[in-house]
Order: structure tokens, then sequence, then C-alpha cells
């Protein structure tokens, strides 16, 4: 089978999903071919030491799409042609701007889809006057959402070139059913949404590939945390955050199975529009279950904090808490492991630590050499953001064996369970008291330590994540008419493998096919090739070994 | 709640809450909410007690302004500690606002998130973010954090945030530097040149042409250094970029990925929308190098065809002007850019700007000539006329120097030079280098074909080098007004 994982990365950095996550997924399906379709930052940004060359062995190939930046040299649309461009793009813009026209998202973008992959021309043509003018219409025209504030020219300019840079995807070379084309795929695998669905959101549209999207930390989430405190004004942030929540909506309706990380992803999924029925939770793994536990407790009582220094992440909160358990326990020590990602906090911590008189029971160890380190280095580990997005801090922490204490945000109640003890954020009192009660029993420590590491094994292992998408895409592709539109296959091409699922040849249609697709398929099923229905197996029979052997 | 009948003068808000729902009537215009006590209804016993009511609270419960879950747009970024940072809210065993509505404490917490909010779910991320979870949902009396941020967003009237200040444009005393070094540096080569030409009179041997290409290339490589270095004159090549995308490499998710335990692996006091040591184009570009040659050309053709001191003070002359177009210049990417901060729409933006471009047009005719007029009456001081001194002084003797052909060449380059220089600092660089290679190349070619028989053209016959420089320049100027008109009119040239 030829799965296309599409994600979106910057080229030094890991990419969304984490590090290595799709690799490690290819490296678990070896019977699958894996291609990875990465939407990367600009061309010469850094090093590419931990992107696709690291990585390229796993996948049998890699093909890279500078997105953001400078936009790509190229000629806009001929005359006859713009105006279909106009007219695509003004139906998507109105639906940005007109909350009563919100449907027409899907249309506009798959008509500018088709167009972009005809010609190519969608970068230049959405820089150019032209479609600024149709933007500022809509944007200006009674009836469109301006609670706080009329756009003006450079919302105009900034928002044309925002939305230019987020469509760039439309425009890549990878369309088609030639090799290294997603039509040519069985399955398109999206790893994170935004700009990434763009192209399993065409391909589908396109060649009829359905895609799987798996998420790990929402993408529209993120952007409305990044928007607060961009410099634009507010028409341009409402127009963008529209952009990315109708595309959020329309990935997760055209999706045909969704995998969040957590469940506390899927909340949001579903208040975007998820349907829960097409929605399988599937924990992100994490090698780090292999490690052994850490070793014996230290001697002195210890709390170990760890995470970076900044105030979501509230380590004012276990310097408060503190105080207290060291007015109970003089012995007590806590370790606050990190580098501070605010500038200054952590001197700010210092300093609350010195008010509060903890100056020699707290110590600022900064980066450990591996998370296990900070783990073995405490008796009670303790975690207290306002919010937890991503469960693998946690985890990591659960498998070391130690006791674990988190306030009750995000994915914690989830992650931890029954065990470890939950507190709620901003309350010093709770947070003293679960600590003191850890402290105090090394029994219940050990037991809740114990669990929690196995909870963590079970739930975060490689092999559960790869064991799912192993069943997610045979699922996804015995349910799946191969030519749904009934153009691309009766073209007499070479049959591929999987091409069709085998309830295809064997029985009337596929047995989950959506409703409205199986009467299109069930006419296709006369026409291929040009051989009748009764010789269709057959046909099948001969083609299949030669389509195995060009893929091997 | 259910018990809270509106018709009986409960708080309206509360009641219209209790009936499930939004809130549309509270928007209010000005975007206050009213601060007076509601009418008392007979079933609540009194005023509902909204906003900070200091009697009405626990010691414990922290001021609505100060609490540390404030707008994280709010949190401070840099040391200084929040004020309730010192002193964390107490638990959440008890309900937030102790009458009966307790939505209205936590509107006024995260007011200006809820202002500026496009869309319910970004009031919900915010709040996540604050450390609201379900449970804490529950206690305003919502069965989660989406219903709560609905009913924010339905309870506080969009508004637009203060206006940023504006963006400091360039400085008087910023513009009239560079515009000094890049006379001086255009004045010299011309000048040395125009020195060496003078000396040797004739066609230009090996040392002529040895002095133009030195001087060509200097005058290249201030162009080339002056247009590479940062300034807030020149167009940003990397355009603008959503934050949080990988531009930014920084994830909000990653914070909590064990690899991560040492803060932000990015630059993150850099944000990508500001000019970060990553943003391309500040390399010199090769349309850069083309713009210096082609420039250099077009200043120094004149001079190695053209013969006599006169032509040579006017070329240095045009040497110094190149400063004023670069003044020029940059002012008209000033005003466009105060222009693209304030106006509304496009049509706006063009009709102010279109009396901009002749201004700039006049003004730097206006310089070139006074410089030329000053050249020409410092030759004449210098090396006066051979022959008898005419009536009427150094006025007319300067007058008589040069001809109406060889003033209409000077002003022909000028207006090129100009053109191209206001078409580089607006992003057009690629037709201000056509544009100049296209002068000085039909200048050449004018000038070699001078001599030949059968070019019988009486302004190439009569008067040479400048001749050859007005028929070269003048058609590349025709067609490059019209241009300039079109494309400085439009807004993208101002980014």
């Amino acid at each position: 089978m030829r799965v296309a994982l599409l994600t979106e990365g910057a080229r030094p950095y890991a990419q969304r999903g984490g590090p290595g996550w799709s690799a490690r997924l290819a490296e678990g399906l070896r019977e699958h071919e894996f291609e990875l379709y990465l939407l990367a930052g600009p061309a010469g940004r850094g090093g590419a030491a931990d992107g696709p060359a690291g990585v390229q062995g796993r996948f049998d190939a890699v093909h890279e799409l500078p997105m953001w930046g400078v936009r790509p040299a190229g000629r806009g649309p001929a005359a006859l042609r713009r105006r279909q461009y106009l007219r695509a793009y003004e139906q998507l813009v109105r639906a940005l701007v007109m909350p009563r026209e919100r449907g027409s998202f899907g249309p506009g973008l798959y008509r500018l889809a088709e167009l972009a992959r005809a010609d190519g021309a969608l970068p230049a043509f959405l820089a150019s006057g032209r479609a600024q003018r149709v933007l500022e219409r809509a944007w200006r025209s009674p009836g469109a959402d301006t609670a706080a504030g009329q756009p003006m020219v450079r919302d105009v300019l900034v928002a044309a070139d925002l939305l230019e840079q987020c469509l760039r995807p439309l425009s890549a070379p990878w369309y088609g059913t030639g090799p290294g084309g997603l039509g040519a795929a069985d399955v398109c695998h999206v790893i994170g949404t935004g700009p990434a669905a763009l192209p399993a959101l065409a391909a589908k549209q396109l060649h009829g590939v359905p895609f799987v999207v798996t998420e790990h930390g929402l993408h529209l989430r993120e952007q409305y945390a990044g928007y607060r405190e961009a410099p634009y004004r507010w028409p341009v942030r409402a127009l963008l955050l529209t952009f990315f929540r109708l595309l959020t909506e329309e990935t997760y309706r055209q999706a045909a199975l969704l995998t969040p990380g957590s469940s506390h992803d899927q909340q949001w999924q579903r208040r975007v529009g998820a349907d829960p029925a097409r929605t399988r939770v599937v924990h992100e793994g994490t090698p780090a279950v292999a490690r052994p536990a850490a070793g014996p407790e230290p001697t002195a009582p210890t709390v170990v904090w760890a995470g970076p220094l900044e105030p979501g992440r509230d380590p004012a909160l276990m310097l408060h808490a503190f105080a207290r358990i060291h007015a109970e326990l003089p012995a007590a020590r806590l370790l606050v492991h990190g580098e501070e990602a605010v500038p200054g906090h952590l001197a700010h911590c210092e300093a609350l630590a010195g008010r509060l008189g903890l100056t020699g029971a707290v110590e600022f160890a900064g980066r450990p050499a591996s998370a296990a380190e900070a783990w073995r280095s405490g008796t009670v580990v303790v975690f207290t953001a306002l919010v937890q997005r991503a469960p693998l801090l946690l985890a990591d922490a659960m498998l070391s064996g130690r006791a674990v204490v988190s306030t009750d945000t995000g994915v914690a109640r989830e992650v931890v369970g029954p065990t470890g003890l939950l507190v709620p954020p901003r309350d010093p009192q709770a947070l003293a008291g679960a600590c003191l009660a850890l402290l105090g029993d090394e029994e219940r420590r050990s037991r809740l330590g114990l669990a929690g590491r196995l909870r963590a094994q079970e739930r975060f292992a490689v092999e559960p994540v790869v064991t799912a998408f192993r069943d997610i895409y045979l699922e996804l592709v015995s349910n799946w008419p191969a030519y749904p539109d009934g153009r691309s296959g009766t073209s007499g091409q070479r049959l591929r493998p999987f091409a069709r699922p085998a309830e295809y040849w064997m029985a009337a249609g596929p047995a989950g096919a959506p409703a409205g697709v199986g009467g299109a398929v069930a006419e296709e099923r006369r026409t291929p090739a040009g051989a009748g229905a009764d010789a269709e197996p057959e046909a099948a029979a001969e083609a299949k070994p030669e389509a195995l052997a060009e893929v091997v | 709640m259910a018990g809270r009948d509106p018709a009986r003068g409960a708080t309206p808000e509360a009641a219209r809450r209790a009936r499930g729902g939004r809130v549309p009537g509270t928007r209010r215009p000005g975007g206050k909410l009213p601060d007076g006590p509601p009418s008392g209804g007979p079933l609540s016993g009194g005023p509902v007690p909204d906003g900070p009511l200091p009697g009405d609270r626990p010691a414990a419960d922290p001021p609505a302004g100060a609490a540390p879950s404030g707008p994280l747009s709010a949190r401070p970024l840099t040391a200084g500690p929040a004020a309730g940072e010192e002193t964390p809210a107490p638990g959440p065993g008890r309900p937030p606002g102790a009458g009966g509505d307790p939505v209205r404490e936590l509107m006024a917490r995260h007011r200006a998130l809820c202002e500026q909010a496009v869309d319910p779910l970004e009031i919900a991320a915010g709040l996540e973010e604050a450390g609201l979870g379900p449970g804490a949902a529950a206690r305003y009396r919502h069965t989660d954090v989406f219903s709560l941020a609905e009913e924010l967003y339905a309870r506080v009237p969009r508004r637009p945030p203060d206006p940023r200040a504006a963006e400091p444009g360039e400085s008087w005393r910023r513009r009239s530097g560079a515009a000094l070094w890049t006379a001086l540096a255009a004045a010299l080569p011309c000048a040395a040149l125009a020195a060496v030409r003078v000396a040797r009179p004739g066609p230009p041997g090996a040392l002529g042409l040895l002095a133009a290409v030195a001087a060509g290339g200097w005058l290249a490589a201030t162009a080339v250094r002056a247009l590479s270095t940062p300034g807030p004159g020149r167009p940003p090549a990397g355009g603008y970029g959503p934050p949080g995308g990988p531009q930014n490499p920084w994830r909000p998710g990653e914070a909590e990925r064990p690899e991560h335990l040492a803060g932000r692996p990015g630059p993150w006091s850099v944000s990508p929308w500001a000019a970060g040591p990553e943003r391309p184009g500040r390399r010199p570009r090769p349309v850069v190098l083309g713009y210096g040659l082609a420039a250099a050309a077009t200043l120094l053709l004149p001079l190695l065809a053209g013969s006599g001191p006169a032509q040579a003070a006017m070329v240095v002359a045009a040497g110094a002007a190149l400063g004023a177009a670069e003044w020029t210049a940059r002012w008209f990417r000033h005003v466009g850019r105060i222009h693209l901060g304030t106006a509304a729409t496009i049509t706006d933006f063009r009709s102010r700007l279109r009396p901009v471009l002749p201004v700039a047009v006049g003004l730097h005719l206006a310089v070139l000539a006074v410089l030329t007029f000053a050249a020409l009456a410092v030759l004449t001081a210098v090396a006066p006329r051979p022959g008898p001194p005419q009536a009427g002084g150094l006025l007319h003797a300067v007058a008589h120097r040069a001809d109406a052909v060889q003033w209409a060449a000077q002003g022909g380059q000028g207006l090129l030079l100009l053109l191209a220089v206001l078409l580089l600092h607006c992003g057009r660089a690629g037709a201000a280098v056509a544009a100049l290679a296209a002068g000085s190349f039909g200048t050449a070619l004018l000038v070699l074909l001078q001599g030949r028989p059968g070019l019988g053209w009486p302004l190439l016959a009569e008067h040479g080098p400048a001749g050859a420089l007005l028929l070269g320049s003048g058609p590349a100027v025709a067609v490059l007004l019209p241009y300039a008109g079109v494309v400085l009119g439009r807004p993208g040239s101002y980014r």
C-alpha cells in the first residue's frame, strides 16, 4: 500500500507531531510504502541536519515544498483563466468574511485547487492587484463581519500576503497519478491540520484518495494562541482565524478518520465539528517505555519540578506550595529543572524563593542531562502548569516509576488517572497537602509510582500506535472505492495492488462505501479496460502479479 | 437560577442566561458594561452583587484586576512579577462569584481577551491557558469551557484594541545623510574621470578606458553597499509571516515534550514578524549589482563619448544629482508608507498618491538644474572660455556654456536616473535596471553610429554626445514615466 504522509515542519526543527513520530510509524509498518510530503520552512533556513536528510532512509521518497517567506517565482494566469481564478477566489473570500456564506468555502477552495493544478499560477495570482481588489471589495461589502473595525489598505495587503502563503500547497507539483503524485497513493495521512491538510483535501477532490488526520496538539488552537500576540490588526486576525477554522472544519468533514492524541484534543475536535463516529484516540507512542525505572529514591525527601520556566507552567505555584512543605518538613528539598523560556523568569523565580525564605532548600538545576536524570533525582515529581496540552512529558515522568502530582488541567486527568494525585491549579495549599501526603508515606508512593509506570507503558508504547495504524490503513482502503468518480480508472492504466479493494472484485460493491458512490462504482465495474463484468476477476488476477513485480 | 423569573426584576443578564443561549442585548455602545447595581429583584433579596464589591466576598479572594489568571496578552513577558503571582488565588472550593452572576468577575478578568476575540473558540483557548478546566466551568454553571466561552463572547462587545504606535518612518536626518553620501560617492568618480578626459581629450585611450572602468566599478560597489544595508527604507523581501507557523519554531504543545525540558528551542526573543536575522533579502542581490552597473554606464557614457569641459562639468553635476534622486526616492517611499497606514481603500490610496510623483519629478529637476548651473558657474570661474570676454557677466557666460540640447539631455538623463531609483526603492528593481540598461545601451549605440554616413540626424550630427544622450534616454523616460505612474500608485509597492 502506498501511504502519503503529509506534514508541516521547519527544516531545522522537528516536524509537527513530534520528532520522528512519522519515521517511527514508517519503521513499524515496513510492509507499506511511505512517501513524506513536507511543507518546509523557507529554503536556506539553517541546516537540514534534523530534517528530511536525517529521516530520508525510512521513507521511500521525500517531497518538499517551501512554505512561508518569499513567494515562488512564476507568472500569473492568462487573461481567460484569470476570470475563473477571480470567481473562485471571490467565493473563498466571501466565505471568510460573510458569516452567511460560510458554505462556499469548500467549493471555492476546490475550484482554486483545480485551477492551480492545471497551470500553477496561483501564487502569482494571489499576489496580484486584482486579487487584492477582490479581497477588498468582499471585505468592505455590506454584510461582512467587521465587528471590531473596518479593514484598511494595509490589512488587505497583509491578509492577501498571508492567504497566499497559506494556500501555497494548492500549487504544489504533487497532484496527478504519476510517480510521486498524491493520486497514486492509496491513503493520505495528514499529521497536524492547517496547510498540511490542503494537499490531502485537494487529492481527495481530484483523485478520490481518502485521508486520515492525526493531531497531537490542535493546529487551530495554536493559531488562536499565536495570532493573539501577532502584530496584525483585528480584521486580519479575524479573516485568517476564520480561514483556519473553516479549513479545519472542512478537513474534519472530509477526513475518513480522525486520530487525536488525547481525549482533550478530541473534545476540541468535536467542538469544531468532527464526527465522533469517525474519531479514534491514538496516544502518541514514545520509545521511553523501554527505559528501566528510576533507581532508589534520594535520601533527602526531594520534590522535582521540571519544565520550561514561564508563567504558563506556573513555577511560582510550586514555590508557594513548597514554602508550606518546607514549614512542615524542614528536610525537604526542591529541585527545579529547566531553562527559562521567557527572559527574566528564572531571576523572578529565584527572587520569589528568596522572599519565601527558601534559598537553601531550592535548587535551580537548569537543563538536566536527560529527562530520566531529572526524574531520578526526586522523590515526588510535580507538574503545576496552568494547562497541559501534550501528554508526553507527564507520561515520561510516570515511566520513571516516581509518584506524580499534577494540576488537574488539560490532559492530566486522562494521562495520570488514578495513578497520581491531581490538585486544582493555582492552589498552593492543596498542592502542598498532596506532596506532604506522598512524602510521608513511602508505601503509597511506591504503589502509585509503579501503577503509573504500568499505565504509561500500556498507553504510550510505540507498538499500539503501529498496530492501530496498520488496522486503520487497511480498514480505510477496504472501505474506499479506488476511483469514486469513475474518471481515473477507465483509462486502461496499469492496475496496482490495493488500487481496488478486495470487496470490489469479490462482491457487488464495497461494503462500507459511502452512499451515493456505490452507484458510480457499480457502473464503473462494467467498463474498466473495456472488459466485461464477468471477465473482470480474471483480468485482475492477470494484472496483479505484473503490478507487484513493478513494485518490487 | 431557574426560580428567578425575569419578569420579577432579577438581573437581566442572569435571567437571560438562565433561559440559556446568548445575550445579544448586552452589547452596549461604547463597549462598557453596566456597572451600576441592577434593579433589585425581590426574589434575590436586593441587588445582585456584581463587580468587585469588597464586603461581599471573602478576604482571601484576589482583587479582580490583579488576579494572576489575567489574559495572556496582559501577561508580563519580562521579569516583572505579576502582582497576583505573589499570592496565588485560593482554591476552587468555593464558587468564584459569591453573588448571582459569577461570570461577571471572569468577564472583568479576561476583558481584553473577550473584547478582541474573533470567535468563541479563541476565548475558550485563552481560558484554558489561564487554567480553567471543565471543573472550573462547572462552577460558572456551564457544562464545559466552550459554552462558558460562548457566553463571554456574547456578553462582551467586540472592541478594537488601542491602535499601536505607528511604525516610525525614516527620519529626515537619516534620509539626508544617505542622500549626501550617495551624492559624494557618485560625484567623486565622475569628477575623477572628467579630469582624466579633460586632460587627455580625443578618443579615450587605454588610460581613459581604465579610469572609466575604475569609476564604474566604484559607482556600482557603492550602490550595492548602500542598497544592501538594512533600513526602514528597504522593502521587506520576506513579506509577512503567520505566527505559530513554522517560521516561529516554537509551538505551545512542544513545551510539554520531554526533549524540550530546556526552554524553547528557537530564538524566543526574535519574533517571526520582526526583522529577524533570518530574513532573506539582506544579501546583495544580483539585480542590485545590475542596477549599480547600469547607473554607472548611464552616468559615465557621455564622458567617454563627449569632449569639452562643459560636458565634463555637467556629468559631475549629474553625479551629484544622484544624491538628490536618492533623497527624493526615500521621501517618496516615506510619504507612501504614511498613506499606506492611513488610507481606507485602494482607490483612496491611489488618489492620495497621484500628486506625489509630479512633485517628486519637479523637485528633482529643480535640484538638478541648480547643480548643473553651479557646476557650469564653477567651470566658468575657473576656466573661462577662450576668446574675448563677453558682456553680461558670469550669469550670461554660464548660460552660454551649454546649449538647449545639452540642457535637455541633462534633464532626460536625470529623469531616467530618478525614475530608476524610485522604482528600485519601491520593489521594482527589475524594471529599474531594464530602463537604465536600455537608456545607456541606446546612448552607446548612437555614439558609436555618430560618425557613420547615412545617419544624417541633425540632432546627432550637430550636438554630438549630448544629442545621443537625449535620443537614448528620451524614449526610455517616455516609456518609464507612465509605467512609474501606474506602479507607484499601487499600495503593494510600499511594503
